[in-house]
């Protein structure tokens, strides 16, 4: 079953996976810091399986309440994004993006909404079309959604779908941090099993690995 | 003092006598199922994820045998009923109170829509078991947290906004 050999992903495939975060963070971290007039310092991504359980912990856990935008991803690959920001650094991004001074917005206003969801449009339109140019391949973004809410709530029916056929969430989780004013957020991107084999599939023939 | 809090993690469920505080973390589309029978001091509280099990097209092993795969309801109830008479529950006895089941994003047109199946399908469950439901807190789009004390069948449902008592 293709599950069998996704439970079991080689190092090397783990690395390949790696690499398309890798590719994809490195524009998205330059749109970002342009949007921002700050220099963005992003994490080296992290692929790895995660318990469902355990999924929310990775995040502050359960009850920590969080702003969050979700992109569903269609076209080549299907599967989903989701920015996950404490609404402090959520309110900070807003005020760097309308060169107010910081403190000034709060993230209830419909405005500030616009505004950080316009941000996770750049940010996941710069990231998704480093990767497809790479794979060579179409990825299509949705509008993006967002809400306020605890960290648990919000992802639990992404956590459905993946628990539809497995115990483990496979993310890509990108940290993306401005040191010097204190803002800290996640990007994840979390594949379907068949898209996730797809881009294996595609890495491989890249790296003549199979 | 209080009684001791058990969390109830996401897929899983737990049954015990009184006293004892059953709590789920934040559900969004999740749906926390509490069941008591009065008489007999027992309560159950399940965290369910999915509505049907036929739905699960993962590897089926000792761990993920159909009959373990808690995260979904039809698994989930009739479990938590024999788990709940084997520790001296009566069938008879037992009612319900159910939370959960919101849709987060309300813009999105999802046709998974696995909060709004959830609530149906347990509701459904619950009916092919005679359980009734004494109350309920569910749908909307706004992420809950509830605490279910069995020793007066008190769940106190908290959204970041607010917080009350069913």
């Amino acid at each position: 079953m293709k599950m069998e050999k996704l439970l079991n992903l080689n190092d090397m495939e783990k690395d390949a996976l790696k690499e398309i975060g890798n590719v994809g963070t490195g524009n998205a971290a330059t749109a970002l810091s342009k949007l921002l007039n700050k220099h963005i310092e992003i994490i080296i991504p992290e692929t790895k399986f995660v318990p469902i359980t355990k999924f929310a912990k990775e995040f502050g856990g359960a009850e920590n309440v969080v702003v969050s935008t979700y992109l569903q991803l269609l076209g080549d690959l299907s599967g989903e994004t989701l920015f996950i920001f404490p609404v402090k650094s959520a309110e900070k991004i807003v005020d760097l993006m309308m060169g107010q001074p910081i403190g000034t917005s709060k993230i209830i206003d419909e405005m500030s909404q616009s505004a950080f969801k316009e941000m996770s449009n750049i940010f996941t339109g710069a990231y998704l079309n480093s990767m497809a140019d790479f794979l060579e391949i179409k990825i299509l973004p949705s509008v993006p959604h967002i809400t306020t809410d605890m960290v648990q709530s919000i992802m639990d029916f992404i956590l459905a779908k993946v628990s539809n056929h497995s115990d483990d969430v496979l993310s890509i989780k990108t940290s993306i941090n401005i040191k010097d004013i204190e803002i800290e957020g996640f990007f994840i991107m979390i594949f379907d099993i068949a898209s996730m084999n797809k881009v294996l599939g595609l890495l491989k023939k890249m790296y003549g690995l199979s | 003092m209080g009684a001791q809090e058990i969390i109830v993690g996401i897929g899983g469920l737990v049954v015990h006598h009184n006293p004892i505080i059953l709590t789920c973390l934040g559900l969004g589309s999740c749906v926390g199922v509490a069941l008591y029978d009065k008489e007999n001091h027992i309560g159950g509280l399940a965290h369910v994820m999915l509505p049907e099990s036929k739905e699960y097209t993962g590897i089926r092993d000792d761990k993920n045998s159909i009959e373990k795969l808690n995260r979904y309801a039809d698994v989930a109830i009739p479990t938590m009923i024999k788990d709940m008479v084997n520790i001296g529950a009566k069938k008879n006895n037992i009612r319900s109170k159910i939370v959960g089941g919101a849709q987060m994003f309300i813009q999105i047109n999802d046709e998974f829509a696995i909060g709004k199946r959830n609530v149906i399908t347990v509701k459904k469950i619950l009916e092919e078991n005679n359980i009734p439901i004494d109350a309920e807190e569910t749908g909307g789009s706004k992420g809950r947290s509830m605490k279910f004390d069995t020793s007066n069948q008190e769940i106190t449902v908290k959204s970041i906004h607010d917080e009350k008592i069913i």
